[in-house]
């Protein structure tokens, strides 16, 4: 199966974006193990792999824009059902924590976890358009 | 929506890729369309019927419901 030059472009993007997630992740994860920093540098170390994260937004903007309307149409609803099931679990296991004593969610798996479940609806939304 | 994309692909021998690549779309999506699974925009729409060199009243029936 041959790549549409948008395709390329948006993996060539991705893969430079994830390089630098990667790098900044774990140069700020080793600086902040071996150094003594203080606690303003540690917080703008903590941001520092963030900004790749954001740097994504446009690229998979312009990826879905590149898209045919059947394809953005199978993105779209699946990113769709990814954030309602997200924000319906975590809104329900927060109704549930407060008349519990269950552990709260470290908020940084909530990203991927919308990325998984909209990953796995797509797979069950690509069906309903073959 | 139903259309007549099958039979008019059928009579010229097109795959859907073939359809898919004239009007600049992929095959998934010219399934979708004949299929009846998604009702085309305007402009893919008339482009599919210019491909077929047809009006696009003779390609697609907005009354019509879906085989």
């Amino acid at each position: 199966m041959t790549m549409t030059p948008a395709a390329k472009t948006y993996l060539r993007r991705m893969l430079i974006v994830m390089g630098a997630y990667m790098v900044l992740l774990f140069g700020a994860v080793w600086a902040d193990n071996q150094l003594d920093l203080a606690q303003p540098v540690r917080i703008i170390l903590s941001l520092l792999p963030v900004l790749p994260v954001i740097a994504c937004i446009g690229t998979i903007i312009a990826f879905v824009r590149a898209m045919d309307e059947v394809q953005a149409r199978i993105v779209l609803e699946s990113t769709l059902i990814g954030a309602i099931v997200v924000a319906v679990a975590s809104f329900t296991y927060g109704m549930l924590r407060g008349v519990t004593d269950w552990p709260g969610i470290y908020e940084v798996w909530y990203l991927p976890a919308f990325i998984a479940v909209s990953g796995i609806a797509q797979i069950f939304v690509k069906r309903r358009y073959q | 929506m139903k259309n007549r994309i099958r039979v008019l692909r059928a009579e010229r021998r097109w795959s859907q890729a073939d359809l898919g690549e004239r009007v600049g779309v992929s095959r998934q999506a010219i399934n979708a369309v004949e299929t009846s699974k998604h009702d085309p925009s305007l402009s893919l729409a008339f482009k599919i019927a210019e491909a077929f060199e047809a009006k696009i009243e003779d390609v697609f029936d907005p009354h019509g419901e879906p085989d």
